[in-house]
């Protein structure tokens, strides 16, 4: 496991705490799924696979259980670390078991019954069938779906939470699959101040904020609409090319307008979620302002959208970036990067 | 004998059936002894020959080629009946795993089927676009992902392996393996490959009649030769290896053409 000092130190603070305390209240557990006010009606039909406290507690400990691993060294909590919006901070490529690389950065896990499209290239399009893709690659998880439902079956706990959850103890692909749906679908973040100001719940933005929320909506805000912050389209962004073996969406599509594009991300939580772009490529939030503002690299395959202007990019002041950076800070969600029912320990 | 995908959904079986007998063309024929069977068998063959794993086959472009492993999904199945009508095989149950390796799985019982006189036959190679996006509780039996359809499928890219054949092939000039994983229903969103094949057989010269509660067998033959020359001739040196490229549809119109049925009765 490689866990950052920050995590440990976490990890740490959350044991203190919870030698403190008694046990966790139970009104606070609350697995109701709730869309946010501000929010469109979700693409994911939680009425076929209703939340239920015991769905979700078998889906979290399925999340944070290296059962799902070959060697058991791996959960799906390794690479999706809450504090970093359920990303893997501090990594460009995310590591499977010994150590294998991948081809990309880890997404963030968040509002996914929003979620058209699950991958850098959208490859699945139901979150039910996401998880078998890191469970079966051979530089992640490198596990069988039909191994780890064997594990589960001879699994001294394992039977009783499926019984406790879905009413018996049997254990198929259609439940374990569901039950770590209903862990995700909780995974809703719109508690950030952004979202507070849309509410109209008694906060303002300040003056560099509302300048920075202008500017995006000026530049940004075509493929990074609101409140989700993006448009979940493909485009290539005229990144250099690292991999000649990833080419993005079209690995998907064979289609050749699609080469080394990928899905526009969220960007909620961006500013805890480095390094950015679909291989980590840039450390730190300028780089990638930087990169929209002279970075670019224009090709046949460059997404139309940056060929408005001569040379291709989105025409940025420094002023512009300072101000965006401010407008970025509020889409920050601590109540959910802290939300206990999501945490691992 | 192969297992339907969904024989424990006995409610739908029954209201199908109930559906059925309610269209039934024969309403003077006792309800109880208008439904007979039909077992449909597929052997397969390379040319006239026999089809043997690790037995070398020759190709007219002078390649030889050697199997290893032939599995692939049929599904759809209908039979179009001499008055013009079509009897659906409900879809549900119309599903099945044909593996080289497992002589009971080229054997498929398909029951409730009308009296009548049946003049064709026709079936899917491959799973079919809406059922490939459809949720997990419509993927059971031989459709688990988790299960039996787990090397029959692509989680990165949400999919059934409509037809898997490996081997090796010998050249003139070189040697190697054959890994042909053939696969894509059109894409979820974004037009992609299609390689889900629709199959029709006449059995015109010599129509299946179906009465009271017989069991009727259809042989067909499956010939692998044309897998490679059915509709364009391909060289197996040059195409070895094939997944999820466009070459899959080429593969797929080729072995298209080969069914054919042997006899009936």
């Amino acid at each position: 496991m490689r866990l950052t000092g920050n995590i440990l130190l976490l990890g740490l603070c959350s044991i203190l705490l919870s030698c403190g305390e008694t046990t966790q209240p139970e009104e606070s557990f609350d697995v109701t799924f709730t869309v946010p006010s501000n929010f469109p009606a979700p693409v994911y039909d939680v009425s076929k696979n209703p939340i239920t406290k015991d769905g979700f507690l078998l889906g979290k400990k399925l999340f944070y259980d290296g059962i799902l691993s070959k060697d058991a060294s791996i959960s799906c909590g390794t690479c999706h670390i809450q504090s970093s919006g359920f990303t893997q901070h501090g990594h460009d490529l995310s590591h499977g078991i010994a150590d294998r690389l991948t081809l990309r950065n880890t997404p963030g896990i968040q509002n996914v019954a929003w979620k058209k499209f699950f991958q850098w290239d959208g490859g699945v399009f139901n979150l039910d069938l996401f998880a078998i893709n890191p469970i079966t690659a051979h530089n992640e998880m490198d596990e069988t779906l039909e191994n780890i439902l064997t594990k589960l079956r001879r699994h001294a706990h394992y039977p009783g939470l499926f019984k406790s959850a879905f009413g018996s103890e049997e254990i198929t692909t259609e439940r374990f699959l569901k039950a770590l749906s209903q862990f995700q679908l909780m995974f809703i973040s719109s508690g950030s101040k952004y979202d507070k100001v849309m509410r109209n719940e008694g906060v303002t933005f300040t003056v560099e904020e509302q300048d920075g929320y202008s500017v995006f909506k000026q530049k940004c805000a075509t493929c990074h609409t609101e409140p989700l912050f993006s448009d979940e389209s493909f485009r290539n962004t005229g990144l250099a090319v690292r991999n000649q073996n990833d080419k993005g969406r079209a690995l998907i599509t064979l289609n050749e307008k699609d080469v080394y594009a990928y899905i526009v991300p969220s960007l909620r939580n961006i500013m805890i979620t480095a390094p950015y772009m679909h291989d980590g490529r840039f450390d730190n939030i300028d780089k990638v302002l930087n990169h929209y503002e002279k970075g670019m690299i224009d090709s046949p395959y460059l997404d139309s959208i940056f060929k408005q202007q001569n040379p291709a990019g989105i025409a940025l002041s420094e002023q512009d970036k300072t101000a965006l950076k401010a407008f970025l800070h509020t889409l920050t969600d601590q109540e959910f990067v802290q939300r206990r029912m999501l945490s691992e320990y | 004998m192969l297992r339907n995908i969904f024989h424990s959904l006995t409610v739908l079986v029954l209201s199908t059936s109930l559906l059925l007998i309610g269209c039934s063309d024969h309403p003077s024929n006792s309800i109880h002894d208008d439904h007979g069977s039909i077992q449909v068998s597929i052997d397969h063959v390379f040319d006239s020959a026999p089809f043997m794993f690790d037995k070398a086959y020759s190709l007219p472009n002078g390649e030889s080629v050697k199997g290893t492993m032939l599995k692939y999904y049929v599904s759809n199945i209908s039979f179009e009946k001499a008055d013009g009508s079509t009897h659906v095989i409900p879809q549900d149950e119309s599903y099945f795993f044909i593996d080289e390796s497992i002589e009971s799985s080229k054997k498929v019982l398909l029951d409730h089927i009308p009296s009548g006189t049946y003049t064709a036959i026709r079936f899917t190679i491959g799973v079919d676009s809406l059922r490939s996006t459809m949720g997990l509780d419509k993927r059971k039996g031989i459709l688990d992902i988790g299960a039996a359809a787990q090397d029959m499928y692509w989680s990165w890219n949400s999919g059934y392996i409509h037809l898997k054949f490996e081997g090796s092939f010998t050249a003139p000039n070189s040697s190697g393996d054959i890994r042909y994983h053939v696969g894509g229903f059109g894409g979820y969103s974004s037009p992609t490959i299609n390689a889900i094949r629709n199959i029709r057989l006449t059995l015109n010269t010599a129509p299946l009649v179906v009465t009271g509660t017989s069991q009727k067998s259809l042989a067909l033959s499956a010939d692998l030769k044309k897998m490679f020359t059915g509709s364009i001739p391909f060289s197996v040196a040059e195409n070895s290896s094939v997944m999820f490229s466009p070459f899959c549809v080429t593969i797929a119109d080729n072995y298209a053409t080969m069914f054919s049925v042997v006899n009936k009765d």
